[in-house]
């Protein structure tokens, strides 16, 4: 049954590179040094040791044909005459590339600080394609990834999907207007400050303070935009910022939420509910504690990260002890992504301010696989789940025919804590391995 | 051939007479040649002359009259009476700062960040020392800006380094200057982030209650300077004069070439940074790649002040990385000039152009050429500064 399998695939990819061999047009893009790989019409072989579809098929050894950015074929010992061969061993597996559900990166700015609602703020527009954390993602097996904005405000604006090497143009942004991003809890509230004495003379001085202040914001903001379409309607002018919000609840579009503990997960899906949104969890920690009113909810939940951080210790200092972050997540666990899929919560893996660092997505993983999670499911939730969520499941995700040439060669068995990426491939392109 | 001017004897100038008596107080040789040298009209025989277009005439004739230049050439009649000044080396243009923050401490209104209606000129002390400093540096025009510490600290205005008081202004609204570097940012205060900055220029000009400048630079007739350092700052630049109809000359971005290639797309001039010594390896092979390109550039100091511009210095060290020679001195002049809209009477030597007149004992692009004299509007205006 396999080999008729292998023996299909051949059979395509030739016809492929027949129909290349025809002269099929491939556009020229000169002008982009780094598009170069792409417009090489030689077509790449890679072999290693095991190919994971990610579609439930695992292909020992494997191969996968590679062409202009598109996968040819996927298979088991395919061959290809005048193809490039990229040889990595019997013991290297190829999976997709990793998507990274949750990056809040920290080279694009933290949140537009002046005011805790920016619906319109698009984090597109503060990309830097030079940044070295394109590197780390890639690092972490990552070709594709949703870029958060920062939990700094309430309502904090629209991420962005990327892949995780930049272009000279536009290409390497797959969504500039992704999901709106907003933030229960008490870092929106952290850093603003109770005018006591003297003169206000910074914009932090202003509510709220608290995470009851926090969900108000929210509350208000939903609640006035409801106001303003109502007034709209009637001839009203034009409120940009409420604009979005109202297109939002008309349209029953997603909002993201950033939520760790217990009583922020209940706040977002409360929110959601009286806003009529569908609901994105982001991080979740304590998601475990109540994973059927997650169920109920039918929120989707971007669990992550998971820290090595021994509970009861602190780490950090300032008043109240520790950063936000520690106080927040010091009630994580390192089986959660276990006794989230025994409890049946599908999710996807993310790694927020972790994801370019070494303790980013390939490393999540890793520490789910080891405390429990099945290899399949945790493969899942870093291609094939955040892919359907993100809308970029019809191009990455899987190793498929005509999808995009991303995936990650690795050096054992994947999510293996001594297992790496030896090679990242975007669209085709190996990334240069000197500059990770 | 004799040499006419002596390095050190140029202190007779009637514009620097008051700061003579003040500074020098001795009594420093005042040659006859330089006494002539305020005469309306007078020529100058040089061994060569560039005139900032990228044209190069040998032994060639500047006549000045009344300030401005009347012509010049190889082989032009000298009419009769006229003094004649020989200079054994090479006549340029004035050369132009296209940002500077010069004439004072207090050009930033630090309250808001977008503070359009506020003008340089308005602010603006003449007799800031680092005028005189850059005029020694052969810098006779300066686009004078707010210092970038606001997405738009205001517009900026050009100033000529000496000269009459009332026409060192040449224009007094010349750009808007707009910050999408980190720079302009400041965390206690909105925008902080460069997405915030993005929205509230495109909230600013998009509301039809905005202030004049703004009105004016969305119609095209005030030139916005956009800052942008990476290079998605300087994407986010291209992107907004697209949207928001800016005449977009696009500010200080680290790595010129990438810049280029997105400023090409756009038409959008570029003004450079002077290159430095301590530029990285990757700085300096950017600067270098932009080789000949027919691109227009143009060089900013971007300096607060100080002791010298470092232009010409910059530009030679980009040559040194690959810059076409003809390009760089250009950029220092005729380019600059463009750039500004002042190409009428600012950045090349050509008949009407002001006589701002930069004599040099060799090829400005090297760096142990000296400056040995300056005029501005016809008048010799340096005091006999080394070349910086």
């Amino acid at each position: 049954m396999l080999a008729l399998f292998t023996l299909c695939f051949a059979a395509l990819s030739f016809e492929a590179l027949s129909l290349e061999a025809q002269g099929a047009a491939v556009p020229k893009l000169a002008e982009d040094p780094r598009s170069a790989a792409s417009t090489d019409t030689r077509p790449i072989l890679i072999q290693a040791g095991a190919v994971i579809d990610a579609k439930g098929q695992r292909f020992a050894p494997g191969s996968v044909l590679v062409k202009d950015g598109k996968i040819l074929a996927v298979g088991s010992g395919l061959v290809a005459e005048n193809a490039e061969l990229r040889e990595f061993g019997a013991r290297a597996v190829v999976t997709p590339g990793l998507i990274e559900a949750n990056a809040e990166l920290e080279p694009l700015e933290r949140a537009e600080e002046g005011v805790e609602i920016t619906p319109r703020l698009r984090l597109a527009d503060g990309l830097d394609p030079e940044s070295r954390a394109w590197a780390g993602l890639r690092r972490n097996g990552v070709t594709s990834a949703f870029l958060s904005p920062s939990g700094r405000s309430v309502i904090s604006g629209r991420g962005a999907v990327v892949k995780t090497m930049p272009t000279a143009d536009d290409r390497w942004i797959l969504d500039a207007a992704g999901a709106l991003k907003a933030t229960t809890g008490q870092e929106p509230s952290g850093g603003n400050i109770v005018p006591r004495f003297g003169r206000p003379n910074s914009i932090f001085y202003r509510r709220p303070t608290t995470r009851m202040g926090v969900t108000w914001e929210f509350r208000k903001a939903f609640s006035d935009a409801q106001l303003y379409a109502a007034a709209r309607q009637a001839g009203g002018p034009l409120d940009p910022d409420a604009q979005v919000l109202a297109d939002l609840m008309a349209s029953k579009g997603e909002i993201r939420m950033r939520a760790r503990l217990l009583q922020d997960i209940r706040t977002a899906i409360r929110l959601a509910e009286e806003f009529g949104l569908r609901l994105v969890i982001e991080e979740g920690i304590e998601s475990f504690r109540s994973p059927e009113e997650i169920l109920a909810a039918k929120a989707k939940l971007i669990y992550g990260p998971t820290l090595f951080q021994p509970a009861g210790i602190v780490f950090g200092f300032g008043f109240g002890g520790g950063s936000v972050r520690q106080q927040e997540t010091d009630r994580n666990y390192l089986a959660t992504p276990a006794r989230l899929h025994a409890a049946g919560v599908e999710f996807a893996l993310g790694s927020a301010e972790y994801a370019a660092s070494d303790r980013g997505l390939a490393h999540q993983a890793a520490i789910a696989v080891h405390f429990g999670l099945p290899r399949e499911v945790a493969l899942r939730a870093c291609t094939v789940v955040p892919a359907t969520w993100l809308g970029i499941d019809k191009r990455v995700g899987t190793l498929e025919v005509g999808k995009d040439a991303d995936l990650v060669v690795w050096s054992g068995e994947p999510f293996e804590l001594a297992t790496r990426p030896v090679a990242v491939m975007v669209d085709g392109a190996f990334a240069d391995a000197q500059e990770d | 051939m004799m040499r006419l001017v002596d390095s050190r004897g140029s202190s007779c100038s009637r514009s620097t007479a008051r700061r003579v008596s003040l500074w020098l107080g001795s009594a420093l040789a005042c040659s006859s040649v330089l006494a002539s040298a305020q005469e309306a009209t007078f020529a100058v025989q040089a061994k060569k002359v560039l005139t900032g277009t990228g044209e190069a005439i040998d032994s060639a004739v500047v006549l000045v009259e009344n300030g401005k230049i009347r012509a010049v050439g190889a082989g032009l009649a000298i009419p009769a009476g006229w003094t004649v000044h020989q200079h054994d080396g090479v006549v340029m243009p004035g050369m132009i700062d296209l940002g500077a923050t010069l004439g004072g401490s207090e050009l930033l209104e630090n309250h808001e960040s977008l503070t359009p209606d506020l003008r340089v000129a308005e602010g603006l002390d003449l007799w800031d020392p680092s005028f005189a400093a850059w005029l020694g540096a052969g810098v006779t025009s300066v686009y004078v800006i707010p210092p970038t510490g606001s997405v738009i600290p205001g517009s900026g205005a050009v100033v000529k380094t000496a000269g009459a008081a009332a026409q060192r202004i040449v224009a007094a609204e010349a750009g808007l200057e707009i910050g999408l570097n980190a720079g302009a940012r400041r965390r206690d205060r909105a925008p902080t982030s460069v997405q915030g900055t993005a929205l509230a220029l495109r909230d600013l000009f998009g509301s039809p209650e905005a202030q004049a400048s703004v009105q004016r630079a969305k119609r095209g007739e005030l030139a916005v300077f956009a800052h942008a350092d990476g290079v998605g700052e300087v994407r986010l630049a291209a992107q907004l004069a697209k949207e928001l109809g800016w005449k977009a000359r696009l500010v200080g971005p680290a790595l010129p070439d990438q810049a280029l290639a997105i400023a090409r797309g756009a038409a959008i001039p570029l003004v450079l940074r002077p290159l430095d010594y301590g530029a990285e390896e990757r700085t300096r092979r950017s600067y270098g790649a932009l080789g000949a390109t027919p691109h227009p550039l143009g060089f900013a100091s971007l300096a607060q002040g100080g002791a010298e511009p470092g232009l010409r210095r910059g530009a030679a060290l980009a040559v040194r990385a690959g810059l076409d020679p003809a390009i760089a001195l250009r950029a220092l002049t005729g380019g600059a000039a463009a750039m500004l809209g002042l190409e009428a009477r600012l950045g090349t030597i050509a008949p009407g152009r002001d006589a701002d007149l930069v004599w040099l004992d060799g090829d400005p692009l090297d760096l142990g050429t000296r400056i040995v004299a300056v005029f501005v509007d016809g008048k010799r205006a340096d005091r006999g500064a080394e070349g910086h």
